[in-house]
């Protein structure tokens, strides 16, 4: 029987440990310093012990952005009491238009615990460049729109550590996107 | 032929011309549009997006050329397109970019998502055409008052030939 034991908890810890071992730290991402829509300087390492959500999108966008904040206002739900543990940067790649107060007025509409941020468009392409995102302002002279912005829809999903462990395509659902959040506060914890 | 058989034969050839009927309406209404929704817009925004199915029940591929609203100063069609940046990223079945070797998941995708005006949206014959999230969608500028959840707007979409067809939709 003892030696039964000794061979449950070996296989108990090698099977935590090739779930930790699952989840690499990936090479994109690092801190960074953006306006809030408080009008603050806001750290990214002050979410130290948060697992933190990045997306990249802008309030004029239609489609995308709000489908995007819309998944998330989901997953928060299903999270539950998980919910505290998970913080949502939203990044604006439109500076010009988004400006904090538009960014407070327009996230404040979704169920989601998330912090606009913008910046200079230095500052914005230094965050942009470091998570390997893209984006590109498109004149559309003859719409009502004026311009549009292209923007790549990857969510990334960072640690309690500030490090990238999931990066979300746009096609991800909402049970893959807790399913991965769950991974990473299963591993913080 | 006995009173059974006189009734069968009754209601059967009721049931045809009740049917021949249905599709002459069918095909004489051309396209008809349901499933129409409007999505609430942002706060700070008196823009937004409009989605629906257009069916279109005659022999003629037709198409959406215009749209305009009493509820907004202008309409335009637009569709959401998928800009690669670097086509050599190969995809994974692993969609999350947990764990696996495929180093490509380990990049994020720098595929774009951009919205570009069309200039119509065609419906082919006796087919349809769907309005959706990533896809095709009719803006809606200038909204002139802010909507409720459930609030109904009229649209109205002219075709090629022409023809308007009307559209309900609800805001969601």
């Amino acid at each position: 029987m003892k030696k039964w034991g000794w061979l449950a908890t070996f296989c108990l810890l090698l099977a935590i440990g090739c779930r930790h071992a699952q989840l690499p730290v990936l090479p994109v991402g690092g801190d960074f310093a953006l306006t809030d829509f408080n009008n603050q300087t806001f750290h990214l390492a002050s979410l130290r012990g948060k697992v933190v959500l990045i997306f990249f999108g802008y309030t004029s966008c239609p489609d995308v952005c709000p489908t995007t904040l819309s998944k998330l206002s989901s997953v928060y739900k299903r999270l539950g009491d998980d919910a505290s543990r998970v913080k949502t940067l939203y990044i604006t790649v439109d500076p010009q238009r988004d400006t904090p107060a538009v960014l407070k007025e327009d996230l404040g509409s979704f169920h989601v615990d998330a912090l606009g941020l913008t910046g200079t468009k230095a500052e914005i392409d230094r965050v942009v460049g470091l998570y390997g995102a893209s984006y590109e302002i498109v004149p559309t002279p003859d719409s009502e729109a004026k311009y549009t912005v292209a923007h790549s829809t990857t969510l990334y999903a960072l640690d309690a550590q500030g490090r990238t462990r999931i990066l979300f395509p746009y096609e991800a659902t909402v049970e893959e996107i807790v399913r991965g959040l769950r991974t990473i506060l299963e591993s913080d914890s | 032929m006995t009173i059974r058989h006189v009734s069968v034969f009754s209601f059967s050839t009721f049931v045809m011309i009740l049917l021949l009927g249905v599709t002459a309406v069918a095909q004489d209404q051309g396209v008809v549009a349901h499933d129409a929704w409007v999505r609430m817009p942002a706060p700070s925004k008196m823009d937004t997006a409009l989605y629906l199915v257009l069916e279109n029940h005659s022999s003629q591929t037709r198409a959406v050329v215009s749209a305009s609203s009493e509820a907004a100063a202008k309409l335009e069609m637009h569709e959401m397109k998928n800009v690669k940046k670097d086509d050599s990223m190969s995809k994974s079945g692993d969609s999350m970019g947990m764990g696996g070797s495929d180093s490509s998941m380990n990049k994020p995708s720098q595929s774009m998502m951009t919205m570009t005006p069309v200039s119509k949206i065609e419906i082919p014959a006796n087919g349809k055409v769907t309005l959706a999230p990533n896809g095709l969608h009719i803006m809606m500028f200038g909204l002139k008052s802010r909507p409720a959840m459930g609030d109904k707007i009229n649209v109205a979409l002219k075709l090629d030939d022409g023809s308007t067809v009307p559209v309900v939709a609800t805001v969601k």
